[in-house]
This record gives C-alpha cells, sequence and structure tokens, in this order.
C-alpha cells in the first residue's frame, strides 16, 4: 500500500471503530490502533486498506510504534482521530499514582507525542486534519472525575498551541468535547455501577438524548474533510443539548 | 485494628471504626464518601458494588462481607 492513511486510535470499539470503519467503508486508508491484535484482527482484517497496530498507548514506545506502522506501509499522515481513552473515577483522596499517569499517558501524552511527529513534513500530507477527542468532564465539576478531567484538559491545552504551529503548514487540529456517549467504554463504568432508574434521570438531562458512536463519527469526519478546511484550533461540544439543560 | 478497619477508618476520616459502626452515622456522611468506599474496595479488594448494592450495606460488617475479608 502507498498514499496517505488516517491513524485512528481506540479503534477497537466504540468511537474510534465507528471511525475507522466509515473511513474504510469509503476507500480509505486507515491504521487501527488500539491495544487487542486479536480485536483488530477480527474487525480489520479482512480489509485491504486497512494497518492493524497493537499497541498500547501507555507504554514509553508507542509512539514510535504507532509511526512504523504508518510508514511501513503508507507516505504519509492525511488523518488522526484521537479516540483511545479509558475513565477510572475515584474522589481526589483515593486517585492513584499510577492511575493518574496511564490516563496522562493515554489521553495527552500520546497526542502530544504523535502531532510532534506529524509537524514533520515527510510525515503528513498537505491538507492533513487531526481530531482530538475530549470530555464535558474537563468543564463540569463532576465529583470523583478529577484525574480523567485533568487528563481531559490537557487534551484542550494542547489543542491551540499546536493548531497554531501546524497551520502554517496546512494542518488543522480540532476537538470534539463529548457528552455522555453510550460505548463500551460507559458501559463498563459508570453505567455498570447505576440502576436503569439512575441511568434514566441523567439521559433526562440530555434533550437529545446519549450520544452514540456513529453521531460522533459523523462530527468527527467533519472536521477530518474538507468541509472544515477553513477551520481550526477550535473545540466543538457534542452533548445532545445537555449545557442547555 | 485490622487493615480492612484502617482503610475505611481513612475514607470516612475518622481515628477508627469498629465493625458495628453505621457507616451513614460519621460526621459529614454524603454520597461522595459512600462512593469513596466503592472505590477503596475496587482498589484494594477488586470488589466491584453497585450504588443499588451498597446502598443496603448499613455497617463497616456489612461492608466487610462484601468485600470479602474479615473486619
Amino acid at each position: 500500500m502507498s498514499g496517505a492513511c488516517t491513524v485512528v486510535t481506540g479503534a477497537s470499539s466504540g468511537i474510534g471503530a465507528a471511525v475507522a470503519t466509515r473511513l474504510l467503508a469509503r476507500g480509505e486508508n486507515v491504521v487501527a490502533v488500539a491495544r487487542r491484535a486479536d480485536v483488530l484482527a477480527k474487525l480489520y482484517g479482512d480489509s485491504p486498506n486497512a494497518v492493524c497496530a497493537a499497541v498500547d498507548l501507555e507504554s514509553p514506545d508507542a509512539t514510535a510504534r504507532v509511526t512504523a506502522a504508518v510508514k511501513e506501509r503508507f507516505d504519509n499522515v492525511r488523518g488522526f482521530v484521537h479516540a483511545a481513552g479509558f475513565v477510572s473515577p475515584a474522589p481526589l483522596g483515593l486517585v492513584q499514582d499510577e492511575t493518574a499517569h496511564r490516563l496522562f499517558s493515554v489521553h495527552a501524552l500520546f497526542p502530544l507525542q504523535f502531532l510532534g511527529w506529524l509537524a514533520k513534513r515527510p510525515n503528513h500530507a498537505d491538507d492533513a486534519a487531526a481530531v482530538l477527542v475530549s470530555s464535558l468532564a474537563a468543564h463540569e465539576g463532576d465529583c470523583g472525575n478529577a484525574a480523567y478531567a485533568a487528563a481531559k484538559g490537557a487534551v484542550e491545552g494542547l489543542l491551540r498551541p499546536a493548531a497554531a504551529e501546524l497551520a502554517p503548514r496546512g494542518v488543522r487540529v480540532n476537538a470534539v468535547v463529548l457528552g455522555v456517549v453510550d460505548t463500551p467504554m460507559a458501559q463498563g463504568s459508570w453505567m455498570a455501577r447505576c440502576t436503569p432508574e439512575q441511568i434514566d434521570a441523567r439521559r433526562a438531562r440530555y434533550p437529545l438524548g446519549f450520544g452514540t458512536p456513529e453521531k460522533v463519527a459523523d462530527v468527527i469526519d467533519f472536521f477530518l474533510g474538507e468541509t472544515s478546511a477553513w477551520v481550526t484550533g477550535q473545540c466543538l461540544v457534542a452533548d445532545g443539548g445537555h449545557q442547555l439543560t | 485494628m485490622s487493615q480492612f478497619l484502617e482503610r475505611v477508618a481513612g475514607v470516612l476520616e475518622m481515628p477508627s471504626v469498629t465493625p458495628d459502626f453505621a457507616l451513614r452515622s460519621t460526621p459529614g456522611w454524603g454520597s461522595l464518601m459512600g462512593f469513596a468506599l466503592i472505590i477503596m474496595l475496587e482498589q484494594e479488594y477488586h470488589v466491584k458494588l453497585t450504588v443499588e448494592e451498597f446502598l443496603k450495606l448499613e455497617t463497616v460488617a456489612d461492608l466487610a462481607n462484601a468485600a470479602g475479608v474479615n473486619a
């Protein structure tokens, strides 16, 4: 294979999988990044345009391994979608150092390093676009979410300087700031703790309902494509009207 | 005091607790304190409780039973 590709992290489920599947359906090249090789192979093994990169983004060599996967098969990167992430709720007094480091590594350090690599001319296409996934957690005062919120805040802190540095090259960087999206991550964390009634009470604060990976993929698609060619350094809140309540 | 009692006392910000201590009689008790106990059980004992399950627990001994430890 040759040509440009889009690197999608968190491609094994949820938002990342929705984005990668959509791009591949259009015949675009994708480097699908996630921890589990078996899941990636099941999802994308039959796709001739996909490269599966089983990489744990917590590892120190994560960026080197992802970029190696890109260069092995493609000329450069036209898109970067950083959808990988996890939550680990804990009140401030119980936030564990190791967990906090893992959160920052996956959510913020990896995109910082990857965008640093992308900033070099041979590595990006002329019209490349990056989309970082953030969360309303970084803006709201949800108890028990400090470490996750701090990591997502770091993502948004990265956004504007990265966009400013890359704009002269024609590379755009934007972020989506998400409310509750019904993903395996949500189902495995707070939803698993709550009763159906408690989940419904939270859903009632989302006039357009909870998000879905496909709805978020629509927004990310906008930022990846030519229709947002004049937009960079921006955070777009996608929350089903939650902030209006 | 057992390690479990020490951990519960730490979360509740009490000098010590006994097995028959009623969780909700803790000074300043609130949902965040309950949440902290749920997280402590996850981190230290790898036991995951739903909110509904936690709400049925009344004493430190109930919490110990849920964690599968002897208080």
